[in-house]
């Protein structure tokens, strides 16, 4: 019937080329990838975006920057492939200007590799490094940088800052404190929102004990579209009208997201924004200030605005409308 | 390829250096028709004879013949003597003998079966598309005349005769009543030759500016060079093979040290990427790792590379003989690369296999010495007279007349499965326009056209790949346990393979229906062509 949260972008590339769920018309909802090329409905024309692309987060954390960190040296860490390659758009839109960059490898992250990363962030005297990579990437970078008390202003993409993965790896959560950190969704420990408080008690429900983090929450958050999509597909869906529902009707389902989605008969555009956090010493992300402050734009060279998206109320006892 | 020609023989590098080569002339054992030359055995009679081509030929009719005729086209076989120091292909001889099928087991089995079978030894090697289909026409006809009762007629083959045989069905489609193509090369032996010789010249750029790659001179010098460019060939790879665990580029590469400062394996597996190459191979599923350290990292960044090698140890020598012999036929040097842009060819791959390039900055430095504008990576153009001898040689069609049922390999990298979904791009348009016709024609009574064409991908599993208590890869091409290797069908899938044309053959139609469903699971260890489609070879891009 269709691929349900797919995660990576080389594994949904791989995909794409090798079963061609397009050609064959099988929706691919809702990857789990920031990369902005799956919204290009032309190359992928089943296949629909959910996260904010990497390029629009890159733009938000330049305009961030901007704001806060005007005249510092900002240095930074990316993946050497797409995942970068829309950084690099993205910073450049938003005009941000780096001290020093470093590129490194998919799959050379470690922590022989991330001495050498912090040696060229000493020597740029980067004020503010930002680490757009992967989990493990983070890792490998803080638990070094703690090692030998190097400590810039950290500043973490979605994709790297993900609290769970970086434990799971042996380095304390502690290593993200005061690390500046960007999400779509509401902290996972905002007891105050409705749809957390509603998902994390389904979750605690059905597996007592188990944390209740980011990826629960996004993934719970994608099954929550994908049931009011194929609710809106009719009584009998077909792949066909599943897309038809989504083009049609998925800027209006109900999301936890703090910012809107791009999806019309035009656009498979996931979310548009993140609001900025900082972590706690459990590797909680929680907004500054205390009040969500989101940013919304697009791939391409539109602004930076700070949103006044209203999100849909959860519906009652959580079930589509 | 004559299947046995082709056994890999995993990296067993040849340390000699310069080996001599007979040229053999292909030509035939005698110079006009014989026969047939029947035994009048039973329960099987066995008939020889030549064609007038002095073609090779023989026949086996069982006591309890059906009626139906079996006609089997061999692949391709080489116009030289291989010395055995040559590994892979080493020994070979040119083999001008008759096969009625692809082996021993299969040809009993098929006669068993109530089939009577033939096959011709053709009048040359190599590539031989219009003799041999003139060869095939004529032996029908031998057979007809010496056993009237024929009730139909089933054309096979494997790899290079899979396309004699379609160039059979499409030229003489009612000489045949269906036809099977197992592992088959298809459309034009041009996508072939770009997917190997792009493969040989990216070897040769990186690592070895010394091997030929083509041009070769004409006589006994030629088939020197041809043999010579084998062995540096196979030398190379095993230096790539030892560079797994050293990142040392094979001392023969001429490439900067900017560019080895990347890791071979990186630079081997963009020359695999942009000829075509699949990143799964006998031994190496791409997606399983040793126990440890690097269970994750080995099939991100190692393992592709290494099917790679694998595979273009097979793609490699076939450029070289395969070039050889083609341009003996077409006059001179027909492969030009001066105009194909190899960055585009990995645009997809550059995204997926961005770990095991080493990164975006790794693979452009890699691309940018590939470049046009690189003068230690000359590229190469077509002889043009030679090119068009080339294309004047017999291309396919696609059309299809007469059921025909196909078994492909999804990671063979001598007939690759973009051969097979090229046919079936022309079949859907040929099927849609037959569709629109009697549409048309029915005015509102609209009865669909019969389906002639399914394909069966031969999968296999997934995971397979094997490794030592320390890590260390098992090479598994001797026991090729999930038949990757090229046309590495048993017994018992031929027969089933035919089985299914001459039920075709005998309703008219072929179908995915429930006992073809069933065969492919249970006999073929494959799934049903409308679950894949792999891409065609790279040589389509942008055409």
């Amino acid at each position: 019937m269709a691929l349900i949260a797919p995660l990576g972008t080389a594994n949904v590339k791989a995909v794409a080329s090798s079963v061609n769920p397009a050609r064959r018309g099988i929706p691919v909802l809702f990857v789990n990838t920031g990369f902005s090329g799956f919204a290009d409905t032309k190359k992928y024309p089943t296949t629909y975006a959910v996260l904010p692309s990497y390029i629009m987060e890159a733009k938000i954390m330049g305009e961030y920057i901007k704001e806060n960190f005007a005249g510092k040296k900002i240095g930074l860490l990316y993946q050497d492939d797409d995942f970068g390659t829309d950084a690099l758009a993205g910073f450049k839109t938003a005009g941000t200007k780096f001290a020093v960059t470093v590129p490194y490898a998919s799959g050379s992250q470690g922590a022989a590799a991330a001495a050498g990363w912090i040696t060229k962030f000493k020597a740029a005297e980067a004020d503010v490094v930002i680490l757009f990579g992967v989990s493990s990437a983070t890792s490998a970078m803080l638990g070094v940088a703690a090692q030998l008390r190097y400590a810039p202003q950290w500043m973490l993409g979605s994709v790297g800052g993900d609290a769970t993965t970086i434990k799971l790896t042996g380095v304390p959560a502690g290593v993200l404190y005061n690390a500046i950190g960007f999400s779509p969704v509401p902290a996972t420990t905002d007891m105050t929102d409705e749809y957390v408080k509603f998902f994390s008690d389904i979750y605690a429900k059905a597996l007592p004990g188990s944390a209740f983090d980011l990826n629960v929450l996004l993934g719970m958050n994608t099954a929550f579209m994908t049931a009011q999509a194929l609710k809106a597909a009719g009584l009998n869906p077909t792949r066909k009208s599943l897309m038809a529902a989504i083009d049609s009707k998925g800027a209006t389902f109900a999301s936890s997201a703090l910012v809107p989605v791009g999806y019309s008969k035009t656009s498979h555009v996931g979310l548009t924004g993140y609001w900025v956090g900082k972590y706690a010493p459990t590797g909680d992300l929680a907004p500054i200030g205390g009040t969500y402050v989101t940013y919304t734009t697009d791939s391409g060279s539109g602004a930076v605005v700070k949103s006044t998206y209203k999100r849909p109320a959860m519906p009652a006892k959580g079930l589509p409308n | 390829m004559k299947t046995s020609t082709m056994k890999s023989r995993w990296l067993a590098i040849l340390a000699s250096a310069a080996l001599v080569a007979t040229v053999v002339v292909a030509a035939p054992a005698n110079a006009a028709a014989t026969g047939p030359t029947c035994d009048g055995k039973t329960p099987v009679q066995t008939c020889s004879g030549t064609t007038s081509d002095g073609a090779l030929y023989t026949m086996q009719v069982p006591s309890d013949w059906n009626g139906t005729a079996l006609i089997y086209s061999h692949g391709y076989g080489f116009i030289i003597d291989i010395p055995a120091g040559v590994p892979v292909v080493g020994g070979s001889k040119v083999d001008n003998s008759a096969y009625a099928g692809p082996d021993a087991a299969t040809d009993a089995a098929l006669v068993k079966a109530g089939y009577a079978i033939m096959g011709s030894g053709f009048a040359r090697q190599g590539w031989n598309i219009d003799s041999a289909v003139k060869t095939n026409v004529e032996l029908v006809g031998v057979f007809k005349k010496q056993f009237p009762k024929v009730s139909k007629v089933i054309a096979w083959g494997k790899s290079g005769g899979a396309f004699i045989t379609q160039s059979l069905a499409e030229k003489y489609p009612t000489l045949v009543d269906g036809i099977a193509l197992g592992c088959p090369v298809l459309g034009t032996v041009e996508a072939e030759l770009d997917m190997a010789l792009d493969f040989l010249w990216g070897l040769k750029t990186f690592f070895d500016p010394t091997i030929k790659g083509g041009n070769y001179s004409a006589g006994a010098a030629g088939a020197g060079e041809a043999i010579t460019d084998l062995v540096k060939m196979f030398t190379v790879i095993g230096k790539l093979q030892a560079s797994i665990s050293t990142n040392a580029w094979p001392d023969t590469s001429k490439a900067p040290d900017s560019i080895k400062a990347i890791p071979p394996r990186s630079a081997l597996l963009l020359v695999g990427l942009m000829a075509g190459i699949p990143t799964k191979s006998t031994s190496f599923d791409s997606t399983t790792g040793p126990e440890g350290a690097l269970k994750l990292t080995w099939p991100l960044a190692i393992a592709p590379a290494m099917a790679v090698l694998e595979n273009g140890a097979q793609g490699a020598a076939l450029a070289i003989l395969a070039t050889h012999d083609l341009e003996l036929q077409a006059g001179g040097a027909f492969y030009d690369n001066s105009k194909t842009d190899y960055a585009a060819r990995v645009a997809d791959e550059a995204v997926t296999f961005n770990a095991a390039l080493s990164g975006n900055t790794a693979l452009n430095g890699l691309l940018s010495y590939l470049s046009p504008l690189n003068p230690a990576a000359p590229r190469l153009t077509a002889n043009q007279a030679a090119l068009a001898k080339l294309r004047a040689l017999s291309t396919h069609t696609g059309k299809i007349s007469v059921p025909t049922v196909v078994l492909a390999g999804e990671t063979d990298v001598v007939s690759p499965a973009g051969n097979t979904q090229w046919l079936i791009d022309r079949y859907a348009e040929q099927s849609a326009a037959e569709k629109a016709a009697a549409r048309k024609a029915d005015g509102g009574s609209f009865k669909a056209p019969k389906n002639k064409l399914i394909v069966i991908w031969k999968t296999g599993s997934s995971s397979y790949s094997k490794f030592t208590a320390a890590g260390s890869p098992i090479p598994l091409v001797a026991s090729d346990p999930n038949s990757n290797a090229h046309c590495n069908f048993s017994a018992a899938q031929h027969v089933a393979l035919v089985k299914l044309a001459v039920q075709g053959a005998t309703k008219g139609s072929v179908s995915y229906d429930g006992a073809t469903r069933t065969v492919a699971r249970k006999v073929m260890t494959g799934v049903i062509g409308p679950q894949r489609f792999p891409a065609l070879q790279k040589f389509y891009m942008g055409k």
